[in-house]
């Protein structure tokens, strides 16, 4: 088990570094530098700022000074988008707010989404089956960019429920319409997956014998199918949550908030390394985190995974 | 849900209402706030907020020069030396006294080739600055030494500022000691004597033959040429190079120019000329660092009529009433809050949201509803800005006039002002109305013409010619009916979609066909639409270049009388207009959306309303 869990950590580590250089190469390889602009900055200039983001040594010693600032914990300075700006401060700014956002969609995910999918599964192949299923699959297929303007102009904008935009830390309202946009994709999945999960193992002889026993429907649900029905759910919770905060890119956009996705595009546009680095390895991070806890989870949910000898 | 949060909420812009808050939607989050490294717009607008320069804005008059620091100026008869009278209550933000040592500073921080201003052109027209911020190191030690033995005449054929034919690989890397003869003469060569280091010029020094010198100068020159560079190595040569700024007194800048500059008073309002605080930036690192905290919330400190407040990245800047401003008494609002949507529909949805008191730009697809919906809203008004397609004349076929002139008249612009630049006027010219500049008439559409041009060069409805990518950095219908416009004169165009790192490195690399691009004007002056197109300038990008426009141009730069300055700047845009490396599509409009309660906002062809003036109707 602690051989498992070592294990997977070291991989955990083995992806950021793959992860880290591929992109250092990458951005490197870009057409484009972060010192030129949209009118032409003076040759002296560009040799002047090259000099000073060290982008006049060899591709490979540029590569070696990053890895050690970033093994020491030192992200480097943005070169573009806010110029002279340390990365870590950037992201302390804008990561609290992409993870609040997350954490409340997620939320909103699992308090739609699971629920929906047991109601399903209780009620297979009735009107209710099939009106949660068609809603799940519609909201499978609408993306963000069609839900969040809609939500935006209608609860924000003609009715003045809540505020079309912004974001405001010492107020919850204007998060709900974003939260709701991101949530309510993962939990059209989740609805899916927690009707198929309980499907199954309703079927299944041990929920056979306790009907036999004669418990009641509820505990049945309760106590002996969910948790085995919820496990496709948690294994896809994970990567769901790394994927709502590192993805709400464009609700970021529609509804204008201070979070890491649109810094993240712009860094991208003008090529500025180290703000592309730093988001790509705290998502990255993110994500191989998300995915070990998940993977824990689902030890701790499902017996028979813990007698599994790592490979 | 509605029990949730109540009824219709108080909104935004009526809370700022009660307050004397001016909420702006400001596009874009500002690179930073120090002033002389930022360029772009979103930025500008902040900064005009929180400094003021020698003259400033009037709120409704393009032409109009309001006393800002100065309180009045006068020039000598050639216009080239500029006496400003600084007021003596003007004062930063930190109540610290504000003199033209204070502009001295900035100037020179501006110029200084360490710092590495982008805009530092800008100030080029000051005596000498030029070869300070270009660091032309041996111009200002030998150059301007009168006593020197050699004139700089002939001292200038020596290669002062590098061979940029010479690929010096990583050299410049190494360790010079341990370098070979040869690579040792291609990097020296490479550089130029300019941008030596003291080991490079020490080595220079004791074995000449590492450097081609011409035969005019003298060996015994050279000798001191290279210990006048040695003596000054890596030291700041601001003294040294004699630029044309004084201060006889506190409250006196005397600003001495190469040529004379009758709109150097226009100019002088645009943020580059704008003080920057000395005991602030000292405070805080060197003159010439470009990281430091100075320019941020808690430290930054100007002399305009608002002072930083709150600065959340991407989310809004918070400016609030500077009550050491010396008009304090006169400015209108409480506040400004910049928010930066970057996105427009977003930005619309929340002007209609009451969050936003005036928006950045309105999607050209909504103008039409909300013409029809919310006239009450709706702001047209012209900007200096040409939307032009560029041409890169080292093509096949573009490389002929007739060839260029043949596609500038197949192009309809008022139908493309009617369609797709919804709200713009038809290009005339280059050069949009500014002042009383008026540029000459010529681009107009008539296909039979561009038909027969095409023909007499040689490529009859369009054969022989090549197919020509149009170069964009977003979907662009106007590419689109560019593209349907020169098919009518039997000439194939694909559009070619690059992202907009790679579009401006295309162009900057002449490694297109045609582009669509824009020109933004930095001051109410012609030759922020002209100088561009010559030789060697980094915004030129067509490969065309014209001695009769150039000289023309520097024809004008000498003229100190006003009316035949701007008639000699007509029939330089004449020549290029007959020459057209580019094609002027539409003169640029602002389309946007503001609050009938916002007084003391009136339209400007550049933009920059002074935020002291505006006020709230409660």
């Amino acid at each position: 088990m602690l051989r498992n869990i070592s294990n997977r950590l070291f991989q955990g580590l083995l992806v950021l570094f793959v992860l880290g250089t591929l992109t250092f190469f990458l951005v490197h390889a870009l057409p484009y530098g972060p010192f030129q602009d949209e009118k032409a900055v003076p040759p002296q200039v560009m040799e002047r700022l090259e000099k000073l983001h060290g982008y006049d040594k060899p591709l490979l010693t540029q590569y070696g000074l990053r890895l050690k600032n970033i093994v020491q914990g030192n992200l480097g300075v943005s070169i573009k988008v806010m110029e002279g700006r340390q990365i870590s401060e950037i992201l302390g700014q804008a990561f609290p707010v992409s993870l609040t956002l997350g954490i409340v969609a997620m939320c909103i995910a699992i308090s739609i989404g699971i629920p929906a999918g047991i109601l399903a599964a209780i009620r297979r192949n009735t009107q209710v089956d099939y009106a949660i299923t068609a809603v799940a699959l519609l909201g499978i297929c609408l993306p963000g960019f069609v839900i969040g303007p809609l939500l935006a102009e209608f609860l924000g904008g003609r009715l003045g429920w809540f505020p079309a935009s912004g974001w405001d830390p010492r107020d919850p309202s204007p998060m709900f319409l974003p939260a709701l946009t991101l949530g309510l994709a993962s939990a059209a999945y989740l609805s899916r997956l927690t009707r198929a999960g309980m499907l199954e193992v309703l079927n299944q002889d041990f929920i056979r014998t306790a009907r036999a026993k004669g418990q009641k429907g509820s505990i049945i649900i309760l106590r002996h199918a969910l948790r085995g029905g919820l496990i496709p759910s948690i294994a896809y919770l994970g990567p769901a949550f790394a994927a709502t905060i590192s993805g709400s890119v464009v609700v970021e956009s529609i509804f204008q908030i201070p979070g890491i996705g649109r810094l993240f595009i712009k860094a991208i546009e003008t090529g500025d390394e180290s703000l592309i680095m730093g988001p790509v390895l705290l998502y990255g991070s993110l994500i191989v985190l998300a995915n070990f806890l998940a993977d824990l989870l689902q030890i701790w949910l499902n017996p028979r995974l813990r007698t599994v000898k790592a490979p | 849900m509605a029990a949730l949060c109540g009824c219709k909420r108080e909104s935004d812009v009526e809370r700022a209402n009660r307050d004397g808050i001016l909420l702006v939607g400001n596009t874009a989050e500002p690179r930073a706030l120090d002033l002389q490294l930022v360029t772009g717009v979103p930025e500008n607008r902040i900064i005009s907020s929180l400094y003021e320069g020698l003259i400033a804005e009037h709120p409704s008059d393009d032409i109009a020069l309001e006393p800002g620091v100065a309180t009045h100026w006068e020039h000598n008869e050639d216009m080239t030396e500029w006496v400003f009278h600084l007021r003596p209550d003007a004062r930063w933000s930190d109540g610290v006294l504000l003199t033209a040592e204070d502009f001295i500073f900035s100037y020179h921080r501006m110029l200084s080739p360490g710092l590495a201003a982008a805009y530092a052109p800008m100030l080029h027209s000051i005596r000498n600055a030029e070869a300070y911020n270009r660091d032309q190191r041996g111009y200002i030690l030998c150059g301007l030494d009168g006593d020197f033995p050699v004139a700089w005449e002939t001292l200038k054929h020596a290669n002062f500022s590098g061979d940029p034919a010479i690929d010096a690989g990583d050299l410049a890397n190494r360790d010079f000691k341990r370098l070979s003869i040869t690579d040792r003469k291609r990097l020296l060569a490479a550089n130029g004597l300019d941008r030596l280091n003291a080991v490079q010029l020490r080595a220079l020094r004791d074995d000449p033959s590492l450097f081609d010198w011409p035969e005019t100068v003298p060996i015994e020159v050279r000798t001191m040429v290279i210990e006048r560079l040695l003596d000054h190595v890596e030291t700041d040569l601001f003294e040294k190079a004699d630029i044309g700024l004084r201060a006889p007194n506190p409250h006196t800048l005397v600003v001495t120019l190469r040529e004379p500059v009758p709109y150097l008073p226009s100019m002088a309002r645009h943020s580059t000329w704008f003080p920057v605080p000395r005991h602030v930036i000292l405070k805080f690192g060197k003159m010439t660092d470009r990281f430091t905290d100075w320019s941020k919330k808690g430290n930054l400190v100007g002399n305009g009529p608002f002072e930083l407040k709150e600065w959340r990245y991407n989310h809004y800047i918070e400016v609030r009433r500077n009550p050491h401003y010396w008009d304090a008494a006169k400015v209108g609002l409480n506040g400004i809050r910049f928010i930066p949507i970057e996105n427009p529909y977003t930005e619309t949805r929340a002007f209609f949201a009451g969050q936003l008191h005036t928006t950045y730009s309105l999607p050209a697809e909504l103008l039409g509803k909300v013409r029809a919906s919310h006239p009450q809203y709706l702001r047209t008004e012209p900007y200096v800005g040409t939307i032009f397609l560029r041409l890169n004349v080292t093509r096949k076929g573009l490389d002929d006039p007739r060839v260029r002139r043949a596609f500038s008249l197949a192009i309809n612009r008022a139908e493309l002002c009617q369609y797709i630049y919804e709200g713009f006027s038809p290009a005339k010219t280059m050069t949009p109305k500014l002042g009383d500049y008026s540029a000459p008439d010529v681009l107009h559409h008539d296909l039979a013409k561009a038909k027969a041009l095409l023909a007499e060069a040689g490529y009859p409805d369009g054969r022989g010619l090549p197919s020509y990518a149009i170069l964009t950095s977003r979907p662009h219908p106007a590419a689109d009916a560019l593209q349907q416009t020169f098919r009518k004169l039997g000439v194939r165009v694909t559009i070619e979609q690059k992202d907009w790192g790679s579009y401006i490195a295309a162009q900057q690399s002449l490694n297109f066909d045609m582009a669509m691009a824009g020109w933004i004007g930095d001051y109410l002056d012609p030759t922020t639409f002209l100088d561009m197109w010559t030789r060697d300038n980094g915004n030129n990008n067509t490969g065309w270049h014209s001695m009769k426009y150039e000289a023309m141009l520097r024809q004008a730069a000498r003229e100190p009388d006003h009316a035949r300055r701007n008639a000699t700047l007509a029939r330089a845009e004449s020549i290029l207009m007959e020459e057209l490396p580019i094609l002027p599509v539409a003169w640029y409009s602002l389309i946007y959306l503001h609050r009938p309660e916002v007084l003391g906002w009136h339209p400007l062809v550049l933009n920059n309303h002074p935020w002291k003036s505006i006020t709230l109707r409660p």
